[in-house]
C-alpha cells in the first residue's frame, strides 16, 4: 500500500516537475522552427479535450473550465466548453460564431484587426504552427529537458491590453502542443493544458457550422 | 369652494401622479408608510455575512444588438468593498472594478469600454446590487402582506428594496428606469440576479458558476 501511494506521490511530481523545470534558452533554434512547421505542416485535423484555469490574483481559487477542441485545415477551429457550463465558439473563414446556451450570434472579424490577429495567434498555438513574425511579436525560445517553450510578446498596443505575453509549451518526443499561457498585464493569466490528443483524425464539416 | 375644491383635486392628484410616477406598478398602492432608519436590523444587503467570492456566467445585452456572454468574479475585499472582474469566456480581462469606501476604482478597463455613461451605467448598477451603503439612510418601510419593502432617497433617486422573510432582499428598484431581480438563493446568497433598464434596453444577466 506505501509503495503505492509512493509511487503515486513519484508520479504527480515528476508530472507537474516537467512544467515546473527551469526553462533555458533554447540551443537550436532554427532546427526547432523547421521541425515545428514540418510537424505543423503534416497536421491536417486535431482534436483534444482541454482544461482551462484562469488565475486571478485577488481570487482565492482558480477558476476552471473544461471543454473539447476540433481543428481543421485551413482556419477551422471548433472550441467547445462543456463544464461548468456549456459555451461554443467556432472560427471559420473570417468568422466567429457563439453558440451560448441556444442563442446563436456571429460576428465578421475582417473589421477588426486587433481581434483577428489575436485569433489566428490561438488558432495558430493551438495547431503548433507559430508564425515567426518580428514586426508584430517578439519571441524568446527556451527549452528544458521535455518541453520547448516559445514566449511571444505583441508589440502592437490593442494587443498588448489583452495580453501582456502567450506562451506555447511543446513536447518535445512529438512537437505536439502541451499547453497554452496567456499572461496579463496584471499578472493574471489564463492556462489551457490539452489532453487526449488526436491528430488527422478524420472530422466532419458539420463540425464548424453553427445552426 | 369650487375653485378651493378643483386646486385641492388637482394637488391631490399631483402628489399621487409623482408618487406613482415613480413606484413600479406593481407596488402600488404603498399605504401604512413607516419612516425608519435603515439599519442592519431591517436591511441586510446580498453580499455580505459570510460571502467571500462568488463567479457568474454573465450575458450583458442590448437590445438585439449585441448579447456578450462572460465570466463576472464579484469578491469581497473587506466588509463593504466588493470587487467585480468580468472576463471573456477564453478568460482575457475585460474589466476590474471596486466598490466601497474608496468610492468606484477601475483596476482594469478596456479602452474600447472607456466610455463615460457606460461607466456611470455600470457603477450605478453595482451600487443598487451590491447595497453596501444603504444602512444609516432614512427610509419608509411599508408592508406587502409577506414582503416588507423599504423606500429610500439617494442622490435624488428614489429606491426600493422588496424583502421576503429573514430580511431576503428579492428586487430592487430605481425609480422606474432600472429592476434588479434576485433569486435561486442558496445559503441566503442569490444564484441569478437579472438587472434590467426600462429607458434603454440593456439587460445584465449573472448566474452563479456551480462547483
Amino acid at each position: 500500500m506505501m509503495k503505492q501511494y509512493l509511487l503515486l506521490f513519484a508520479a504527480i511530481f515528476f508530472y507537474n516537475n516537467s512544467f515546473a523545470q527551469e526553462f533555458k534558452s533554447m540551443k537550436d533554434k532554427e532546427g526547432f522552427q523547421k521541425k515545428m512547421h514540418a510537424v505543423a505542416s503534416k497536421t491536417n485535423t486535431l482534436q483534444s479535450d482541454f482544461i482551462q484555469i484562469k488565475h486571478l490574483d485577488v481570487l482565492s481559487e482558480d477558476i476552471e473550465s473544461n471543454g473539447k477542441l476540433f481543428f481543421k485545415k485551413d482556419n477551422n477551429l471548433r472550441w467547445e466548453y462543456t463544464e461548468p457550463l456549456k459555451y461554443l465558439i467556432v472560427l471559420r473563414n473570417g468568422k466567429v460564431s457563439i453558440n451560448d446556451e441556444g442563442k446563436v450570434s456571429s460576428y465578421d472579424l475582417s473589421g477588426n484587426k486587433s481581434f483577428r490577429k489575436i485569433n489566428e495567434m490561438i488558432t495558430r498555438s493551438i495547431q503548433g504552427d507559430l508564425m515567426i513574425d518580428e514586426t508584430e511579436y517578439q519571441y524568446q525560445f527556451k527549452e528544458n529537458s521535455n518541453l520547448y517553450l516559445v514566449e511571444l510578446f505583441p508589440i502592437e498596443q490593442k494587443v498588448q491590453e489583452f495580453m501582456k505575453s502567450i506562451q506555447v509549451f511543446f513536447s518535445k518526443n512529438d512537437f505536439s502542443v502541451q499547453k497554452i499561457k496567456m499572461m496579463e498585464q496584471s499578472g493574471d493569466y489564463t492556462l489551457m493544458t490539452f489532453k487526449n490528443q488526436k491528430v488527422n483524425e478524420s472530422i466532419s464539416d458539420k463540425v464548424f457550422i453553427i445552426n | 369652494m369650487k375653485v378651493f375644491l378643483t386646486k385641492y383635486l388637482l394637488l391631490i392628484s399631483l402628489v399621487i401622479c409623482f408618487q406613482s410616477c415613480n413606484t413600479p406598478q406593481y407596488l402600488m398602492p404603498l399605504k401604512e408608510g413607516r419612516k425608519t432608519t435603515i439599519s442592519e436590523q431591517n436591511f441586510k444587503a446580498p453580499f455580505q455575512d459570510n460571502f467571500k467570492s462568488m463567479v457568474f456566467k454573465t450575458n450583458l445585452a442590448y437590445g438585439e444588438k449585441f448579447d456578450f456572454g462572460g465570466l463576472l468574479a464579484l469578491k469581497q475585499m473587506k466588509p463593504g468593498n466588493y470587487r467585480a472582474i468580468f472576463m471573456t469566456m477564453s478568460g482575457s480581462t475585460l474589466f476590474d472594478f471596486e466598490f466601497g469606501s474608496q468610492g468606484f476604482v477601475v483596476h482594469k478597463l478596456l479602452k474600447a469600454m472607456d466610455k463615460k455613461l457606460l461607466l456611470k451605467i455600470i457603477e450605478q448598477d453595482f451600487f443598487l446590487l451590491l447595497a453596501n451603503n444603504i444602512p444609516g439612510k432614512k427610509g419608509i418601510v411599508f408592508r406587502k402582506e409577506k414582503q416588507r419593502l423599504i423606500k429610500t432617497k439617494i442622490n435624488n433617486k428614489t429606491l426600493y428594496f422588496l424583502q421576503e422573510k429573514d430580511l431576503l432582499l428579492t428586487k430592487v428598484h430605481q425609480g422606474k428606469s432600472v429592476t434588479i431581480t434576485l433569486s435561486d438563493f442558496l445559503e441566503n446568497l442569490p444564484g441569478s440576479i437579472d438587472i434590467q433598464h426600462h429607458n434603454f434596453p440593456l439587460n445584465m444577466r449573472l448566474k452563479r458558476i456551480k462547483k
